[in-house]
């Protein structure tokens, strides 16, 4: 099922300069070879050696502190209490509801890490089926990847960077064959893009040729309507 | 005992700033330097390394080891988006000032221009500058231009007026003998 390794093009894949369907065969490659992955590792490392040879210059002191404030502007005033104090601040049934939240924060992001964790210990997927999907219009920074059973009657598509919608809209996931576009569900994601859906179809996944995701009115629409967001095929 | 980074990159995934902080002292010049060493602006450099730290902030539970180490993911977002403005404000290399950039680049890395390296003061700085300075002149021509200017493959045949198939096997030999010398600490001469 895999294909020859594409050994000669991996350094230019690490370094950035493929052509673009260049690059796209190799990550299909890569998708489902886990000895390629830890080749671009090593060759990302050496190649990312390049910047330790720069001249170091020291910037602005207030870059730092530009930096803290972007990323937790309302932190500030809490920071300067402690947990305690900031608790007893609120009123008790706040107090209670806003300590309950942190608690479950922290342990839903424990276990989101070790399922990172897991992931990665886990990377080869070889009886699954994996289908990568790019960010497209509006949405470029955007990717995706659809994992599908070996007899195609389960998947999950996974998707990151994707922008965070209206209340009113959600994402819709399009299994198209032969140029007929059926839903697979749609979907949500959080304020980090990210978000999965459990797909629902009528036919083995497999059996579609090409899969998209649009944005549509929340819960869907018969078929799409909106702009297109992610692309892939098997 | 200082966190390692993937420990930091833990924490700020739990979005502890002070986490970020960290990170940011320990990275925040080579980031910098990079960035500006790619758009030679330092204005464009700070906006580059605030988005930078921004997207490891927001990013951090994405961060996989296994597909390379955190200095790795920090430099790559650093190039990407250096290379992002570059492309945004059109200012690629024509062909004159890639002509003084190449001079620029390839005679900056032979050994001749080196500064005496004393061995008790070998950084990770000296230590890659020398690996580079082994590798032929067209191969780390090549390096340079695709990793600190962004060029693909066919850029660079056009912007070196040679075939492409002899820039990519410059590529493909000079960042495996880059890989294999710095793996090996085998620097030639020494």
């Amino acid at each position: 099922m895999i294909q020859e390794h594409p050994i000669d093009e991996l350094p230019a894949y690490a370094l950035g300069c493929l052509e673009e369907s260049e690059r796209q065969a190799v990550e299909r490659h890569l998708a489902v070879c886990a000895e390629c992955r830890t080749e671009v590792a090593a060759l990302r490392d050496a190649a990312a050696n390049m910047a330790l040879s720069v001249d170091q210059v020291e910037p602005a002191p207030q870059l730092k502190s530009a930096i803290l404030a972007r990323v937790a502007p309302v932190q500030t005033p809490v920071r300067s209490m402690n947990l305690g104090d900031w608790l007893r601040n609120l009123q008790p049934a706040w107090g209670v509801a806003a300590f309950a939240m942190i608690v479950l924060l922290v342990v839903s992001n424990l276990i989101l890490w070790n399922q990172v964790r897991t992931l990665t210990q886990n990377a080869p997927v070889s009886n699954f089926q994996v289908v990568s999907l790019a960010g497209t219009g509006p949405a470029e920074a955007a990717h995706g990847v659809m994992i599908v059973t070996e007899n195609g009657r389960f998947g999950t598509l996974v998707v990151d960077a994707l922008p965070e919608l209206d209340k009113e809209q959600q994402y819709q996931l399009w299994l198209i064959l032969d140029g007929q576009r059926t839903s697979g569900g749609v979907f949500s994601v959080d304020s980090w893009g990210y978000g999965a859906l459990v797909i629902r179809a009528p036919l083995p996944l497999n059996a579609y040729s090409d899969f998209g995701v649009t944005v549509e009115p929340s819960g869907g629409s018969p078929a799409p309507t909106g702009d297109k967001v992610l692309g892939g095929s098997f | 005992m200082f966190p390692s980074d993937e420990v930091l990159l833990h924490q700020i995934a739990s979005t502890q700033s002070n986490a970020l902080a960290a990170l940011y002292d320990r990275y925040g010049r080579l980031v910098f330097s990079l960035a500006l060493r790619m758009v030679g602006n330092t204005a464009a450099a700070e906006e580059i390394t605030q988005d930078v730290f921004v997207q490891v902030w927001n990013n951090a539970a994405t961060y996989q080891s296994a597909l390379g180490k955190v200095t790795t993911w920090l430099t790559s977002i650093t190039r990407y988006r250096s290379i992002d403005l570059l492309r945004r404000r059109n200012v690629r290399p024509d062909g004159h000032m890639l002509e003084d950039s190449l001079e620029d680049l390839v005679l900056s890395g032979r050994r001749e221009e080196l500064p005496e390296i004393q061995v008790e003061a070998k950084t990770d700085k000296q230590q890659i500058r020398l690996a580079l300075a082994d590798l032929p002149e067209e191969q780390r021509a090549v390096l340079f231009l695709a990793y600190f200017q962004g060029l693909s493959q066919p850029e660079m045949a056009a912007a070196l007026n040679q075939p492409l198939g002899t820039v990519k096997t410059r590529v493909r030999l000079g960042l495996q003998k880059l890989r294999r010398i710095l793996e090996d600490g085998e620097l030639a001469g020494r």
